[in-house]
């Protein structure tokens, strides 16, 4: 089964989301964290191919998923690597260069979300 | 719990400090897995992976400290995305009244002990768990 995991605090932005990836890649299942904490279990437990990722959240920001997954994988501790695309409104170049940086992240977009991009995106990196 | 199926968990930034456990670990249950982490991020990625019994972690560390860990834990709990609870012993250095009485609320958190590690506590606290 291959899975998609959608990390955003807003649920109707979420439901933006789900909607959009259903209809691009409607072969996968999409699961839904309401922040990070959530996110990254839900990570652990379902290995999805695919993380959209907001960063600005309440409590603890989207780069906390980034930080773990960086460390795992540098120390062999995961053995797969997921596509991450962060989704964000972040519009610091330094920040931007900074997330752009992380080497787990597959694409930064801006929000609100060009859809069109977005398809062309999750096409290249899905290989669909 | 099983003496031989342990599995230990260590989370702490400090290599001599692991170094130190990880030996007396070994001494009180040589047939047990011992894991170590240099930070919460492994901590973190170690713990989903392998499913350790006991976890000892430390509160202060770069990239990913204790809070975090267990702000992970408690979430993972509250959404039914975990399914196991591991017994968690803080070993820290902080020594806040307060701050020590919160910590040992936490989820899983069955024991906050001072550090430098008193090992005849953690020895009593193990032998209770282990048989």
């Amino acid at each position: 089964m291959k899975n998609v995991l959608i990390v955003e605090d807003e649920a109707i932005t979420r439901l933006m989301y789900k909607g959009f990836v259903q209809k691009i890649i409607p072969q996968y299942r999409i699961y839904e964290a309401k922040n990070v904490l959530e996110g990254i279990c839900l990570f652990f437990d379902k290995h999805p191919q695919l993380i959209i990722l907001d960063i600005i959240m309440p409590g603890y920001s989207g780069k906390l998923i980034l930080d773990i997954l960086e460390e795992g994988i540098k120390h062999k501790i995961i053995s797969y690597r997921p596509k991450i695309i962060v989704i964000s409104a972040i519009d610091t170049v330094e920040e931007l260069t900074a997330l752009t940086n992380k080497f787990v992240v597959s694409s930064v977009m801006p929000k609100p979300l060009p859809f069109d991009t977005l398809a062309e995106i999750l096409k290249l990196h899905l290989k669909i | 719990m099983n003496k031989q199926k342990i599995r230990f968990l260590i989370v702490e930034d400090d290599e001599m400090i692991r170094l130190i456990h990880k030996d007396f670990l070994k001494d009180l249950y040589p047939e047990s897995e011992i894991i170590e982490a240099e930070n919460g991020a492994q901590g973190i990625c170690h713990y989903f992976e392998s499913h350790p019994n006991i976890i000892l972690l430390d509160m202060m560390m770069p990239i990913m400290g204790g809070e975090a860990f267990l702000d992970i834990l408690e979430e993972g709990h509250n959404s039914n995305i975990l399914k196991d609870k591991p017994k968690i012993i803080v070993v820290t250095a902080i020594k806040d009244v307060k701050e020590l009485m919160s910590i040992g609320k936490r989820f899983a958190v069955e024991a906050v002990i001072s550090k430098p590690l008193v090992q005849n506590q953690l020895k009593s606290l193990l032998e209770d768990w282990i048989s």
